[in-house]
């Protein structure tokens, strides 16, 4: 039996062979699994992210540098950012001051991925849609205590400053004023990336799908491997629900770059133009179906009636038919419905691995610089589920 | 349930210690004691809870044993005597054994559900489906009740109190 708190090396192997996936990401499993027995998070200070950010840019660009004003950022419930100021000289380019984001790993994270990938995609991204612009990468953790990548800061905020909402960005309530411009930005943005033909993005950490099944089966291996090694419980609806997944697999027509993440609290806007200055939170990033990122913005859990009590926001931004339409228009990609349903359950599935299972371990093992929203976080899964029930249900 | 008092006590404990009471004014005397002692209380809670359920049948076989010796006037205490040792023989099972129970059965439910799915007809997924559905549709809505005080809910007044479903 699998000890997942201290897992063999040949229990290791056998998840592997079990649930073929992307090489990167067997990569970065692998290396979770094989350091989970270790110390959990150990807490770090400014100073020593500022000296670790500091050994990776001299490794990359000599020691014509200078680092100040470094400070915390809030935000984003899986990774540690730090914000600070880099005085240096850009190639070809005049010497300025550069302020700029460290984003780093804990010792475990809610979402298990690349800082290889995070960084090729934002890359890739640059021209296409509004990113930062992303400089240097340490996936192995040699200059800093985990892996990390440095980006460009962008000004904006995630949501208006007199606007609520829950862990994560979730429930954020925005004012029709707020929803009227940057819901059709939310969308156009998404439309853009899967408009782009992957082939054409430099994305060497990435498997490329040819049409068919073999995208969609690369993530539901993705996804239950996460789920054995993480879940401390089992959960019938979640054994359903992966066996129906399994069995219905949708060819698709034309795989293109996800966002995987895509909804309200992952992106930033500018409040007095109300303008979409960055999409962010790339790291669940692959090539698949587009219907995935359609159905995780449309999840009930992002989503919020208006004003009105009865119709439907998607992401809490633009009415559902609305968001559709616009989408299919800018896009060219045609929306199958019963393929979208399919998306829909796999995005419900994939949010009950996350909350049901990495949450609790990696909290229960102190993996984390904020173990306690994990656990909290752990207590949104009977929602998701009920969702999934649901989903299931009308299959 | 996933979200248990054990895990919530400990990430609690860790955000407190680690990250909170380094950052209370140390010249905040009253503030600086008070978590302290918040930390004391919850590390207490977290020891303490796995046994409370024992602690309270231990003391209640103690307290029987004292009633038997007791003089007892005008038969109340009897009366009291006979009601505790019939809840302390309705009390076998300790909560860790009503846990591993619970997590046996949902190990090879899932187990069950995996292989029909898999190796099964048509009728058999529909009939698994539909007993699964029907399981969690009962199991969620307790669950959601139990955390409903987090605020995850969209229209909690639309969910029945826990005390009514248990």
């Amino acid at each position: 039996m699998l000890d997942k708190d201290q897992p063999s090396a040949a229990a290791i192997a056998a998840l592997r062979t079990r649930f073929a996936c992307e090489p990167e990401i067997d990569r970065i499993l692998t290396r979770k699994l094989t350091e989970r027995a270790g110390a959990g998070y150990v807490h770090q200070d400014l100073r020593a992210l500022r000296d670790g950010s500091a050994a990776l840019i001299r490794a990359n660009i000599g020691d014509d540098f200078a680092i100040s004003d470094a400070r915390w950022l809030t935000g984003g419930a899986s990774k540690l950012q730090m914000a600070f100021t880099l005085e240096w000289s850009p190639p070809a380019e005049a010497r300025r001051k550069s302020a700029m984001v460290l984003r780093m790993q804990p010792a475990e994270s809610v979402v298990e991925s690349s800082r290889l990938r995070e960084f090729e995609v934002l890359a890739a991204m640059h021209g296409i849609v509004p990113v930062p612009p992303v400089y240097w990468v340490d996936d192995e953790a040699r200059h800093l205590p985990y892996p990390a990548i440095v980006y460009g800061f962008v000004d904006g905020v995630t949501k208006p400053r007199e606007a609520t909402s829950q862990a994560s960005g979730m429930g954020t309530q925005l004012a029709a004023r707020w929803r009227d411009s940057l819901g059709p930005q939310f969308v156009s943005a998404i439309a853009r990336v899967h408009r782009t033909p992957a082939s054409t993005l430099v994305l060497p950490s990435f498997e490329q799908h040819a049409a068919g099944t073999a995208c969609i089966e690369r993530t539901l291996n993705h996804w239950e491997r996460v789920w054995e090694e993480d879940a401390d419980e089992d959960v019938p609806l979640m054994r359903l629900a992966c066996a129906w997944l399994r069995r219905n697999m949708p060819p698709c027509a034309r795989p293109a770059l996800l966002h995987g993440d895509y909804r309200m609290g992952n992106f930033l806007f500018t409040e007095h133009d109300a303008r979409i200055t960055a999409i962010l939170d790339w790291e669940m990033a692959r090539i698949g179906d587009p219907h995935f990122d359609l159905a995780w913005a449309m999840n009930r859990a992002y989503g919020l009636v208006a004003e009105d009590g009865k119709t439907w926001l998607v992401a809490g931004l633009i009415p559902e038919h609305e968001f559709l339409a616009r989408y299919q228009d800018e896009s060219g990609v045609r929306i199958d419905v019963e393929t979208l349903h399919y998306y829909k359950v796999l995005c419900g599935w994939v949010q009950g691995v996350i909350a049901l299972g990495t949450a609790w371990r990696i909290a229960r093992n102190r993996k984390t610089h904020q173990d306690v929203l994990m656990a909290w976080i752990v207590g949104i899964g009977a929602k998701l589920l009920s969702e999934l029930r649901e989903l299931l249900a009308k299959s | 349930m996933q979200l248990r008092e054990d895990l919530q006590l400990q990430t609690a404990i860790r955000a407190l210690v680690e990250v909170i009471a380094p950052a209370v004014d140390a010249g905040n005397a009253l503030a600086v004691e008070q978590t302290q002692i918040v930390i004391g209380m919850l590390q207490l809670m977290a020891a303490r809870l796995p046994l409370q359920y024992q602690y309270d049948c231990d003391e209640l076989v103690r307290l029987v044993d004292l009633s038997r010796a007791l003089e007892d006037h005008d038969g109340r205490l009897a009366t009291a005597r006979a009601a505790g040792a019939e809840v302390l023989a309705r009390a076998q099972a300790t909560p860790q054994e009503l846990l591993a129970a619970i997590r046996n059965l949902r190990k090879l439910s899932g187990a069950v559900i995996t292989a029909a799915y898999r190796d099964g007809d048509d009728a058999t997924r529909t009939s698994v489906s539909k007993h699964v559905l029907a399981h969690a549709e009962q199991q969620l809505l307790r669950e959601r009740a139990w955390f409903a005080p987090q605020g995850w809910e969209l229209q909690p007044e639309s969910l029945p109190d826990i005390e009514n479903l248990l």
